[in-house]
């Protein structure tokens, strides 16, 4: 059943300045880090009064048009696995299927549940969802940079390993990335990574880390084939949630406005930032906006009537939770910036010394 | 002084070859194992290193620091050996440390797995099975070894200029051959090849000097040395690095002049002659600023394919023949004209403009040092580091004694037969400007990406209820017509939108 009209937010010009900000500070991680974004832009909707399955929808909309970029770039480099990808997409679209389902069943079947929300059973779905993969996913982050600072040992192939010896036939070959998988490994990946992209819109989280830790692929070409991934389960729950009518496309498009700017910068900061603090800066950014979103949850569950307190308290819970989201992305942000710019500066200036500098002996 | 560097498999009898050969010859024999008793006196941990290189997403910053400081070591290890001795070394790839140094026998010696299977049986007491086992474990490990080391393919036999097969030969006679081979004047000593050496030697001593001071020892540098003059690279986010190396290196023995680079990756400048206000140069510049990027000279002169056919054709079907390929042409030459090979590397710099390019170079903190190179076409590679790993290759300014159209095509094939073997972006000069630079044509496109996205913004908001109602629209013609509209919509938007932004970002040099 096709969404509310009313359902979509009101855009004034601060609210259409708060989504572009978004954009940008997800654009600007999403290029740090090389995959994710939607971990910060789909809280952030939220907290703006946009329902959370619209914000997903938008998000996964706006993801679509990112990936296609991303994977053509990508695969000019030759960093794509297309083999491995159509396998994945494969249980993807179903597990696609499966949250779109979960996600409408919440939000049109809320007369029988608790509550008068429309979408506060859905809202309190997708946060538990985000709370609880985004924690894992942050908390092995941090895990494996304290690990690097330690012992300085590349990523753990434990999981690869027991894996490979088990041998679940049939075994298939994949030569870009030179491995050799296990079609149910596979088949569960796929899902899992379609059901968290349909859930939260953050697949990659689960996408990339399962390619590299589960699968032994190279890093480089786990980030493509992820994206090559990604354009497809963005096409097709972009068609699913729009003929459902949950995509609000001018969410989308301020998205856009914000993000494929910080892409650029982001990927930028990759090459001035060292390796660690990369890892470091996305387990910590990630860490708070799972407690911004933890901060929203009594709201929802006020809403669902299963808590009860003062209705008045929403705001503030909201407006912290908004806070706690925008310090976390500023800062990380913030620190990207800070440094691009250093090194911009630096650059600069060295380039202006050398030029009005003397021409040196450089005897040969 | 002479060079004769064996490369070996496991149990494949070339020690025996190499002893025996050094024996006949009176030279010195070293081994692999003498560079790993130095390694480790040196404290370095060749075992990670190597379980680094061989196991995939192993290796780590302190290991690759390692690795540095040991192929250093293992460098002015044989340098230094070779410039007071006439050597045999034997071991896996010796030949490949001592790359662009012309008089290295390099040769690779194999033999029946039969007898390799029956060494290791005897050796350890294995089985049969378990033997061949070991045999093939070894290998795989070698080869992967020297891939990752060095970049090259160890069993190719390109790489080598005699290839050995023990199954047919005994020890004895394999030393004779080798001995009259190793007379021959192509593997002989000239003051231009030991030039490479000393060059190899002081960049060798010189990594060392960093990786053992304590302000410099986790700077991940690479050190050059051409004609004396030590060029340092180094990372941007290592910039006080810069501080120490030149009070570090400048009182070594043999150095001539020290400058520091800042640079996270190569590009390597393939041409004839040299122009530093040739527009291919300023363009160069733009790139390597905004890559953070040292620029390597390279003054490659092809050789006539009428010499090149006539050698060919001489030791055709010949092991000889890929080593003749390249090397006779450049003596006939010579002898022909007379020329000294020690002239030829001297006013390789004063008549190419390569030492002015060099100098503007160095002024600009873009120096990533430099070579001359005679020789045919596909002999090219003898030339360039393969321990490199180059974000961009150029090539211009080549086979000048061609017509225009012939000069165009020769290129062409050089980039694509660079392409292939070094296996990164290898462009030819004019296409610079279009691929990476920004220029007229980039900002017409530009300005019209942003035009065409702010169209479609400005449709989308200006007209936002009636959209809205239509997405929303429960009807099923028109749910399907939203997915349409959303597919053409989004990536329309999308391309444009983010061709601008990435333009807009090389226009700021913030790529």
């Amino acid at each position: 059943m096709p969404a509310d009209l009313s359902q979509f937010i009101d855009l004034h010009l601060l609210d259409s300045f708060e989504v572009i900000l978004l954009g940008f500070i997800g654009g600007t991680l999403s290029g740090f880090i090389g995959s994710g974004g939607a971990f910060f832009m789909t809280p952030g909707m939220m907290n703006l009064g946009v329902p959370g399955v619209i914000a997903v929808a938008s998000n996964v909309a706006h993801k679509f048009g990112k990936a296609m970029m991303g994977s053509k770039r990508h695969h000019e480099l030759g960093n794509v696995d297309k083999k491995l990808g159509i396998f994945l997409i494969l249980t993807a679209f179903a597990g696609n299927s499966l949250a779109v389902y979960i996600n409408d069943l919440l939000v049109t079947g809320h007369a029988d549940g608790h509550g008068s929300s429309g979408s506060a059973a859905a809202d309190l779905y997708i946060s538990l969802v985000f709370i609880i993969v985004l924690s894992l996913v942050a908390l092995s982050i941090l895990r494996d940079s304290w690990k690097t600072m330690k012992e300085e040992r590349g990523p753990s192939r434990t999981i690869t390993k027991y894996l490979s010896r088990l041998k679940l036939h049939p075994m298939i070959n994949f030569p870009i990335a030179d491995v050799r998988i296990s079609l149910w490994i596979l088949l569960l990946v796929g899902l899992a990574t379609g059901y968290l992209a349909g859930t939260i819109g953050v697949g990659g989280f689960i996408g990339v880390p399962a390619m590299i830790y589960i699968f032994g692929v190279p890093t480089t070409v786990a980030t493509g084939t992820e994206l090559f991934l990604a354009m497809f389960m963005g096409a097709f729950l972009a068609s699913n949630y729009v003929y459902l009518g949950y995509v609000d496309i001018r969410l989308t498009m301020l998205l856009f406005l914000g993000s494929l700017i910080g892409i650029n910068i982001g990927a930028y900061g990759t090459k001035v930032v060292k390796e660690l603090y990369i890892r470091l800066v996305t387990g910590i950014v990630i860490l708070l906006c799972v407690l911004s979103r933890i901060i929203a949850i009594p709201m929802y569950l006020r809403q669902l009537e299963y808590l009860n307190f003062n209705p008045g308290w929403d705001k503030y819970l909201n407006q912290t939770s908004k806070a706690m989201l925008f310090i976390s992305g500023l800062s990380g942000v913030g620190l990207i910036l800070f440094n691009v710019f250093r090194a911009y500066r630096l650059r600069n200036r060295i380039r202006i010394e050398l030029e009005t500098a003397e021409t040196p002996a450089a005897e040969s | 002084m002479q060079i004769i560097c064996i490369s070996r498999g496991s149990h494949s009898r070339g020690k025996e070859l190499a002893e025996r050969l050094a024996e006949k010859l009176g030279y010195a024999c070293v081994s692999r194992e003498d560079i790993l008793e130095e390694a480790n006196r040196e404290g370095i941990p060749v075992k990670d290193i190597q379980a680094a290189l061989i196991k995939p997403y192993s290796m780590t910053e302190s290991l690759l620091l390692a690795k540095e400081q040991y192929l250093a070591l293992v460098t002015k290890f044989l340098t230094e050996q070779a410039l007071k001795n006439n050597i045999v070394y034997h071991g896996r790839a010796g030949h490949l440390l001592l790359n662009g140094v012309r008089h290295v026998l390099r040769v690779r010696v194999i033999t029946d797995l039969e007898y390799r299977i029956q060494a290791v049986m005897l050796r350890f007491n294995y089985t049969r099975e378990k033997a061949k086992e070991y045999i093939d474990q070894m290998e795989e490990e070698r080869k992967i070894w020297v891939k990752n080391l060095y970049n090259v393919d160890w069993e190719l036999t390109e790489n080598y200029d005699m290839v050995i097969n023990l199954a047919q030969m005994n020890v004895e006679n394999a030393a004779v051959s080798l001995c009259s081979f190793s007379q021959l004047p192509d593997f002989q000593e000239t003051p231009a090849s030991r030039r490479v050496l000393e060059d190899l030697f002081l960049a060798s001593r010189a990594r060392l000097i960093l990786a053992e001071n304590e302000d410099t020892c986790k700077a991940l540098v690479k050190v050059k040395a051409t004609n004396g003059v030590v060029s340092v690279t180094y990372q941007p986010f290592q910039p006080r690095v810069a501080q120490y190396i030149p009070s570090l290196l400048n009182h070594l023995e043999g150095v001539k002049n020290v400058f520091c680079t800042m640079a996270r990756t190569n590009i390597l400048w393939i041409q004839e002659r040299f122009d530093p206000s040739c527009d291919t140069f300023q363009q160069l510049l733009n790139i390597a600023e905004k890559w953070d990027a040292a620029i390597e000279l390279l003054r490659f002169t092809p050789l006539e394919e009428g010499q090149n056919v006539e050698i060919a054709k001489d030791y055709e079907n010949s092991a000889m023949s890929r080593m003749d390929f390249s090397e006779i042409p450049l003596r006939k030459e010579m002898e022909k004209n007379q020329i000294n090979e020690n002239d030829l590397y001297g006013t390789c710099l004063e008549d190419s403009g390569m030492k002015e390019t060099f100098n503007d170079l160095i002024r600009m903190g873009r120096a990533g040092g430099g070579r001359c190179l005679k020789a045919t076409p596909k002999q090219i590679l003898s030339g360039i580091d393969k321990g490199i790993d180059y974000s961009l290759v150029v090539v211009d300014e080549l086979f000048l004694s061609k017509g225009a159209l012939a000069r165009k095509r020769l290129c062409r094939e050089l980039c694509a037969y660079l392409t292939e073997r070094l296996k990164c972006h290898v462009v030819i000069a004019e296409e610079l400007q279009l691929q990476f630079l920004f220029g007229k044509k980039q900002m017409v496109q530009m300005v019209g990406y942003f035009l065409f996205s702010l169209f479609l913004f400005a449709l989308l908001f200006m007209y936002q209820a009636p959209v809205l109602r239509f997405m929303t629209d429960d009807r099923l013609i028109i749910n399907i017509l939203s997915i349409f509209a959303l597919f053409l919509f989004i990536p329309l938007f999308s391309f444009s939108y983010g061709m601008f932004s990435r333009l807009l970002c090389k226009w700021i040099r913030l790529e």
